[in-house]
This record gives structure tokens, C-alpha cells and sequence, in this order.
């Protein structure tokens, strides 16, 4: 039986799967995932290679619509509304749960179209809020002091960190709620990891934050709450802290020690 | 998939022993300390002060181990309940030593005193202690959580025995003000050894978190400070 804990019941919830079960063809990647993401807080997800814990991040903006083939079941309520209702417009919903990925991915163009893309797209024309769009953004994913000189300059022509935090920039510059991120600092080195991790605890003020992360002591540096998933279940989830200290479940307990299978 | 981590799980083992290696040390100071008080033995005094120093060494030691383990090994869950144990154990441990050191000092201290009677007393609840701390490390060892709180029982048979003591003492210098000096110093000596009954239920309290991740007082007579 899958565990699905409330750790924090307090806090208003932002995100609820309930009964979550997810198909690529046949293979049963998701199986019956209950989780409720608390608003404001930064949850972190773990768990081996294969253990659905992408998967799911990626059911939360239904960028797994894209992989044919694919099947969901159960529900995914964020903020109660069903995200997965037949009238849901995914592309307004892609805006308001913004991603960013393992690698910085920033397209071929300067930094400040970068930022602009998301803006433009969803219908921004004015040039000056344009700017400030971009500005606010940067300044939010803290890059702007390091950028706004060469705004006009590739976005491929900066560091992997900067990179990445303007890949946060980016998906900050559409205003979202929710900010996805699949293991954000994997391509990073420790000192642009640290900027990354601080950046987090300031956004978490205003927006809510999952992230998918290997490193699990970047798990316990940065997240409230923790859930272990283990071939496609939900083991555990729960505050950060007793995860990592006295983990209700044997099997969480080997794998945040490093002693498994 | 299967991960295991072999020289970190050595580590632990090796961490372990020393937490023994150390408890022993300590064991046997207090049997030292006790026949060089109830011998009046100047030597074994001496002995006892030196073992000190090995336990002393011992406490630097794991220490240094266990930042290097934190530092190097990141520890989670169980692995750092272990580790965090074993820094507080050592503290304990360590005044254990101290209190031998101090009851061996107090043999030096009454040589020219003969005692008014035969020590029995003194010795039984050193006995007691001893068996305590026996326990507790068995506990550690065997991961017995009944054999843990057996030990925050037997503190309280250990705290009346000294109660009874020290009125014995008190009612024995009222009456007769020639042998305060003598029984003012073995009032100490039972304060010590229930001093350190109170550390060993620190150390059974412990075998309680590593295994179950709660930290508990397992004696309701327990209070370390008071």
C-alpha cells in the first residue's frame, strides 16, 4: 500500500495527486501515488534511476502529453481544479507550473529573448513591459547584475550556472505558480550549486517548488518535506528532517544510506 | 541495483569498538579507584590517574573519528544516530574516568584513617554501578532495547542505596564528630558513584535513539545536572 503522508497539515495545499497511476505503453511507471505538495515550501523528491520520481514531477505540467503512448489515471488537483480536465489549455497551464531541467537548455538567442520568449508568447507586445518583465525576472533568479550589461548578447555565451539561472529566469518571466525542477544542478559545479540552492529558499517566499534532485544532500539542504519513491510507488513522504534521521520506512532508511538492494 | 558501503560500514564497527574499548577502560578504573579506597592504596591511586589519561586519549580520538566520518561520509538515518551517539557517549564515558580519578584520590586522602567499620556499603553500589554499566554496553552491542531500560531501572535502585548511605553517614557524624573527616570524604565517594550511574543511564537513553530515533529520559529519577 502506497504512503501518502500530510506532514505539514497547516499548510494550505497547493498540489494533490490522488491515486495516480501512469503508463508508457505497458510498462507501469506511476502506481498509485498519493501525495499532497504543500503551498510555499519546497519539496523535494528522491529515489534510484527509474523510480518514477521524474515522471511524476513531469505529470504535474503534463509534459508527459508530449511522449505518445502515455497513460494517466487518478487525479492531480492544483489548487483543486483538476488539471487533467478535458477543458484544461495546457499551454496556459505550462505557464502557470514553469520547468526547468537537468541541463541549462537556453534557446539560441540573446539573453533578453530568453527571458522575453515565454512573455511574447502568451501575448506581450509592449517593448518596455517587455523590459521590465526581463529585469524583474533576472533580478528574481539573481543574475540580473551579472547580465544587464550584455543583454543582448547569446545566452549561449555565459556559464553553465548562469545558464541555468536563466533558465529559472525564464520560467519565472511568465509568472508562475509552481516552479518544476528535474535536477537542476546536476551539470553544476559546487559554488553555482550553492547560488542555486539560495535562490531557491528566496523564490519559495512566492512561488511553490518541487524539485527531482540525485543528491541527497541538497535534498536535506534545501527541502521542507521529502517523498522516496521506489519502482513507480510513493514509499515515504514526509518533513525533511525525520526523513533523513529516522525514516519510518526500511527501505527509505537503506537508500538515504547508501546501503541498497 | 544494489549499493553497499563497505569501508564506511568497517568504520562503523571499528567506531563501535572503541566506544567499548573506552567503557572498559572506564569499568576498570572504578574497580581500581574502589580498592585503592577501601585498601587505602597510594599505588593503585596512581594507576588509576594514569588510566585517566588513556581514557582521555581515547575521548580525543573518537571524536576526531567522528567529524571525519560526518565530514567525509555525510551520515543519514541510522548511521548518523550512531555517530551522533558515539560524541555524547564519549563525554559520558570521559566523566566517568573522572569521578574513578576522584574516589581514588579520596584513598589517598584517608590513609592515616582507619574505618569505623568494615566498608560494605560502598562497595556493593560501586558493584551495582558496575553491573549498569555492564548492561548498557551489552545493550549498545546487542541492540537490546529491554536490556537499555533494565539499566534506567536499576538507577533507582542505585539512587536509594546512596540515599541510605549518606543518612547512615550523617547520622554517624552527628553522633560522633571524630570521624566526620572520614565520612564526609565517603559521602563523596557515593555521590560519585551515583554520579556516574546517572551517565551510564545517559548511555542506555542513547541505545534507545540509535535503535528507535527517539530521545527519551528512561529514568524518572534521572537529572544529570541537579
Amino acid at each position: 500500500m502506497v504512503k501518502s503522508a500530510d506532514p505539514t497539515s497547516r499548510d494550505r495545499i497547493k498540489i494533490e495527486a490522488t491515486n495516480v497511476d501512469f503508463y508508457y505503453g505497458d510498462f507501469h511507471a506511476l502506481i498509485n501515488v498519493n501525495i499532497r505538495i504543500p503551498e510555499n515550501k519546497i519539496t523535494a523528491l528522491i529515489g534510484p534511476s527509474g523510480c518514477g520520481k521524474s515522471t511524476f514531477l513531469r505529470t504535474l505540467n503534463r509534459m508527459n502529453d508530449l511522449i505518445p503512448g502515455t497513460r494517466l489515471r487518478g487525479s492531480i488537483r492544483v489548487d483543486g481544479y483538476d488539471i487533467y480536465a478535458k477543458e484544461v489549455d495546457v499551454v496556459e497551464l505550462r505557464k502557470r507550473i514553469g520547468m526547468v531541467f537537468q541541463k541549462p537548455n537556453p534557446f539560441p538567442k540573446s539573453i533578453f529573448e530568453n527571458i522575453a520568449f515565454g512573455p511574447r508568447l502568451h501575448g506581450e507586445r509592449n517593448r518596455a513591459r517587455l523590459s521590465e518583465i526581463v529585469e524583474r525576472s533576472l533580478k528574481q533568479a539573481a543574475l540580473w547584475d551579472e547580465v544587464k550589461d550584455k543583454l543582448k548578447q547569446s545566452a549561449l555565451a555565459i556559464s553553465g550556472g548562469q545558464q541555468q539561472r536563466l533558465c529559472i529566469a525564464r520560467a519565472l518571466a511568465t509568472e508562475p505558480e509552481v516552479l518544476l525542477m528535474d535536477e537542476p544542478c546536476s551539470a553544476l559545479d559546487p559554488n553555482a550549486t550553492f547560488r542555486i540552492e539560495e535562490l531557491m529558499s528566496e523564490l519559495k517566499e512566492r512561488y511553490t517548488i518541487v524539485i527531482v534532485t540525485h543528491n541527497m544532500q541538497q535534498a536535506a539542504r534545501v527541502s521542507e518535506n521529502t517523498g522516496f519513491f521506489l519502482k513507480g510507488e510513493l514509499i515515504e513522504f514526509g518533513p525533511t528532517e525525520k526523513l533523513f534521521t529516522r525514516p519510518d520506512d526500511p527501505r527509505t532508511e537503506d537508500y538515504i544510506r547508501g546501503r541498497f538492494g | 541495483m544494489s549499493a553497499t558501503r563497505v569501508e564506511f560500514d568497517v568504520e562503523l564497527e571499528r567506531l563501535r569498538g572503541r566506544l567499548l574499548e573506552m567503557a572498559s577502560a572506564a569499568d576498570e578504573m572504578i574497580v581500581s579507584a574502589m580498592r585503592a579506597l577501601t585498601e587505602q592504596d597510594i599505588e593503585l591511586t596512581r594507576e588509576v590517574v594514569r588510566s585517566d589519561d588513556g581514557v582521555d586519549q581515547i575521548n580525543l580520538e573518537v571524536e576526531k573519528d567522528c567529524i571525519r566520518l560526518i565530514a567525509l561520509q555525510q551520515p543519514v538515518g541510522r548511521d548518523l544516530r550512531l555517530i551522533g551517539t558515539a560524541l555524547t557517549v564519549i563525554t559520558d564515558i570521559e566523566r566517568m574516568g573522572d569521578y574513578a580519578v576522584d574516589i581514588a584520590k579520596i584513598g589517598r586522602r584517608i590513609t592515616r584513617h582507619s574505618f569505623y567499620k568494615p566498608l560494605v556499603d560502598l562497595p556493593h553500589l560501586a558493584d551495582l554501578v558496575r553491573q549498569m554499566l555492564r548492561d548498557a554496553m551489552l545493550a549498545f552491542v546487542n541492540r537490546d532495547l529491554n536490556l537499555a531500560m533494565k539499566v534506567a531501572l536499576a538507577d533507582d535502585a542505585v539512587d536509594d542505596l546512596f540515599h541510605q548511605q549518606r543518612d547512615y553517614l550523617l547520622d554517624l557524624m552527628q553522633r560522633d564528630s571524630s570521624v566526620i573527616y572520614l565520612a564526609a570524604n565517603l559521602l563523596f565517594v557515593g555521590k560519585y558513584l551515583e554520579r556516574i550511574a546517572d551517565h551510564i543511564v545517559n548511555i542506555a537513553e542513547r541505545v534507545y535513539y540509535v535503535e528507535t530515533g527517539e530521545l527519551k529520559q528512561l529514568a524518572k529519577s534521572h537529572k544529570t545536572n541537579s
